[in-house]
C-alpha cells in the first residue's frame, strides 16, 4: 500500500527529487545480455520468446544477441569455445531451451566456474520429471547457474518478466556500485 | 562478474519504489526506530508499513536492534551515500542547529559540494555531522562551553576534517564556497544565496580555525593532552566526536586514521583525560549509540575505558603486520604501569590483542613473515600471555585462543 503524504516534508522532497534522478540515469546504463536457445528457424514457442526477449532488451537499450550471430565459422576454436567466451563478454546469459537434448548442454556450462555463475536457465516444467531437469535444480547453488522454472501456458510473459526484473536488479546494483552509462 | 550472486543478494529493488527509499532515508538520518514511530514520522498505519519494512529486511538494507528497532545495514548505509541522500541527510541535520544564518549557508553550501560519487567522504561526513549534534545537547551544559563553541564544532566537523579542504588549504576552498554563494561572480550556478562579499574574511578566519582545532584533536588524540587549557572546550569534545563516529561507521576519517598509525597512542591516558573532562564520557557515548540502535556497542560503552575499546576495534581493522608492531610495543610498555583504574581496560585490550594476533599466527594469515620471526612471535606472545595472567585483576576474562603447545604451521 502506498504511504500518502499529501505534504512531504523537505527532507521527503529531496529525498524523492534524488530517487528519480537516479532512477532516470539508472535507465540508461546498458546491460550485454547473450539469450541461448532454439533456432529462429523452429517457430516454436520457445523460438518465439527467444525473439521477443531479444527486440525488448534491444528496445529498453540493452545489448542482446544470439551466440549463433557471433560464431565464426573460420575461426580456429571450437564452438564451445567461442560460445564460452561470448558467455564471459557478456554481463548476463539467459538460456530458454527447448527440449531436454538442449537441457542437457546447459549442463557443460553449469559446471564451468567461471561461466556458471552469469547463466539463467529457464526450464520448462513438462520436464520436471527427467534427468537433466532435475540434476539442474538440485545442483543449483550459490556456485553454480540460476535456474527459473516456468509453466508454458504462461509463455512468454513468465520468462520475459522475469528477465526484464534481473535486468533492472542489474542496472541498479551496477548504478549503486558506480557505473554511470 | 558474478551475476547470479549479485541477483541472489541484491533481492529488493528498491529505487523502484518510493515508500522503500523514505522509510529508509528517514531511518538513516533519525537513527533506530519502531514500527510505531516510523508510523508516526510518516503519517501512515503501521500494518502499511510492515509489508515495506519485510521488504527491506528482506534485502539486507534494514536490520532488527535488540529493542525492536529497525536501523540500516552497511548497505543500506552505503547505498544512502551513493544516491547523494546522506548529503540531504546532512544538509538536514544542519538546518535544525541553532546558528546564524550566515554561518549556515555557508556550511550548508559546503555540504551541497559533496559528491554522490564521493561515497566515504559523504557518509563519513554525515556520521559526525549526527555524532555532533547527538551529543550537543550534553556538550552545551558544560561551563565553557558557548555559542562560538558550537559553531567551531560545526566548522571543524564539517569543513575541518574534509579531506578536499585539507588538501586545498583555506584560502582556495573559502574562494571556491564564497564564489558559489557570491551574487556578483560568474561562478554562482543559481539565485539561491546572496552574500556580501566582505564575509570571505570571517569565513576564512573560521575555516583556518577549524583545521587549527583538529590539528589540536590529533594531538589530543596522540599525546592524550592539550597544549592549552583553553582547547578544552571544542578540541575534547570534537576528538570525542571523531572517536564515537568512528565507532558507529567503523571508519575513522582520514587523519584520525593517520594519527592512529603513526604513534602508538596512550589510550589510557587520552581515556582519563576524557574523563577529566566529564566523569560521564562513557555513559553519555552509551546513550547516543543506544538511541542510534546500536544496542551491543552501548552496553561494552558502559564499562570503564569502553568507548576507547570500541574505537580500538576499529582502529585495529588494518594490515595485521601493521597492527602487529603496535600491539607488542604498546603491551610490553604496559607492563610496568600501575594497574589502577581502567585496569579492566587493559586487561581487556591485551586479552583482545593477544587472542588475536594468536590465532592469526596458528591459522597461517601471518605467512607473509620469515619463519624464524613466526617463531620468535609464538614465542614471545606465550611469555606475555603468562606475564598478563599474572597480572589479570578478573579472573573471568576468557582468553579466546588454541591451546598453548599449538604451534605455527610449517
Amino acid at each position: 500500500m502506498k504511504i500518502r503524504r499529501k505534504h512531504p516534508t523537505s527532507f521527503e522532497a529531496e529525498v524523492e527529487r534524488l530517487r528519480c534522478d537516479a532512477l532516470a540515469r539508472i535507465d540508461r546504463i546498458p546491460i550485454a545480455a547473450l539469450i541461448w536457445g532454439p533456432a529462429q528457424n523452429g517457430k516454436t514457442a520457445t523460438s518465439d520468446v527467444r525473439s521477443r526477449l531479444r527486440d525488448v532488451l534491444l528496445k529498453h537499450g540493452h545489448l542482446a544477441r544470439f551466440s549463433e550471430e557471433l560464431l565464426d565459422p573460420n575461426s580456429r576454436r571450437s564452438n564451445f569455445a567461442q560460445q564460452v567466451a561470448q558467455a564471459e563478454a557478456h554481463d548476463i546469459v539467459f538460456s530458454i531451451p527447448d527440449s531436454p537434448g538442449s537441457i542437457a548442454e546447459i549442463h557443460d556450462f553449469a559446471r564451468i566456474p567461471t561461466l556458471a555463475h552469469k547463466i539463467v536457465a529457464f526450464l520448462d516444467r513438462q520436464w520436471d520429471d527427467g534427468y537433466s531437469n532435475q540434476s539442474l535444480v538440485q545442483m543449483q547453488s550459490v556456485a553454480t547457474c540460476r535456474i527459473q522454472t516456468y509453466d508454458s501456458s504462461h509463455l512468454p510473459g513468465c520468462v520475459i518478466d522475469s528477465a526484464l526484473d534481473m535486468i533492472g536488479k542489474l542496472q541498479e546494483f551496477y548504478y549503486i556500485g558506480g557505473r554511470r552509462f | 562478474m558474478d551475476t547470479i550472486t549479485i541477483l541472489n543478494h541484491y533481492r529488493t529493488r528498491l529505487l523502484s519504489d518510493d515508500n522503500l527509499v523514505q522509510i529508509l532515508a528517514r531511518i538513516y538520518r533519525d537513527g533506530a526506530k519502531s514500527e510505531n514511530e516510523l508510523s508516526a514520522d510518516l503519517k501512515t498505519k503501521p500494518i502499511d508499513l510492515q509489508e515495506s519494512i519485510a521488504s527491506l529486511f528482506r534485502g539486507n538494507l534494514l536490520r532488527l536492534t535488540t529493542n525492536a528497532r529497525w536501523i540500516t545495514t552497511e548497505l543500506g548505509d552505503y547505498i544512502m551515500a551513493r544516491l547523494g541522500i546522506s548529503t540531504v541527510t546532512a544538509r538536514s541535520i544542519l538546518r535544525e542547529q541553532k546558528i546564524d544564518v550566515e554561518e549556515w549557508q555557508f556550511l550548508d553550501a559546503c555540504l551541497a559540494k559533496t559528491s554522490d560519487n564521493d561515497v566515504v567522504w559523504s557518509a563519513d561526513q554525515t556520521s559526525l555531522l549526527r555524532t555532533a549534534v547527538h551529543l550537543m545537547p550534553w556538550f552545551s551544559k558544560h561551563k565553557d562551553w558557548t555559542k562560538s563553541s558550537r559553531v567551531r564544532l560545526l566548522y571543524s566537523t564539517i569543513i575541518g576534517l574534509n579531506p578536499y579542504y585539507q588538501k586545498l588549504g583555506p584560502s582556495a576552498f573559502c574562494r571556491h564556497i564564497v564564489d558559489r554563494l557570491d551574487a556578483t561572480s560568474p561562478m554562482r550556478p543559481s539565485m539561491e544565496y546572496a552574500l556580501p562579499k566582505k564575509s570571505f574574511r570571517i569565513y576564512h578566519a573560521y575555516c583556518t580555525q577549524a583545521l587549527h582545532d583538529v590539528e589540536r584533536s590529533n594531538m589530543l588524540f596522540m599525546h592524550g593532552d592539550l597544549p592549552s587549557p583553553k582547547d578544552t572546550s571544542v578540541v575534547g569534545p570534537l576528538t570525542l566526536v571523531r572517536m564515537l563516529s568512528a565507532v558507529l561507521s567503523k571508519r575513522c576519517d582520514q587523519s584520525l586514521e593517520a594519527a592512529s598509525r603513526s604513534t602508538e597512542v596512550n589510550y589510557m591516558k587520552l581515556w582519563t583525560r576524557l574523563q577529566l573532562w566529564d566523569a560521564g564520557v562513557d555513559r553519555r557515548c552509551a546513550s547516543v549509540l543506544s538511541a542510534l540502535g546500536r544496542d551491543d556497542e552501548a552496553r561494552q560503552s558502559k564499562k570503564a575505558g569502553g568507548l576507547t575499546a570500541l574505537f580500538l576495534n576499529v582502529a585495529q581493522s588494518t594490515n595485521p603486520q601493521e597492527c602487529l608492531h603496535q600491539w607488542i610495543s604498546s603491551a610490553e610498555m604496559s607492563e610496568d604501569e600501575p594497574l589502577e583504574r581502567g585496569a579492566t581496560t587493559t586487561a581487556l585490550l591485551w586479552s583482545r590483542a593477544l587472542a588475536r594476533l594468536r590465532l592469526e599466527l596458528v591459522s597461517g594469515k601471518l605467512d607473509v613473515l620469515p619463519q624464524r620471526q613466526q617463531t620468535n612471535l609464538f614465542s614471545r606472545l606465550e611469555e606475555l600471555s603468562a606475564t598478563f595472567k599474572e597480572r589479570l585483576i578478573s579472573p573471568r576474562l576468557s582468553f579466546e585462543h588454541p591451546p598453548l603447545n599449538q604451534t605455527p604451521r610449517k
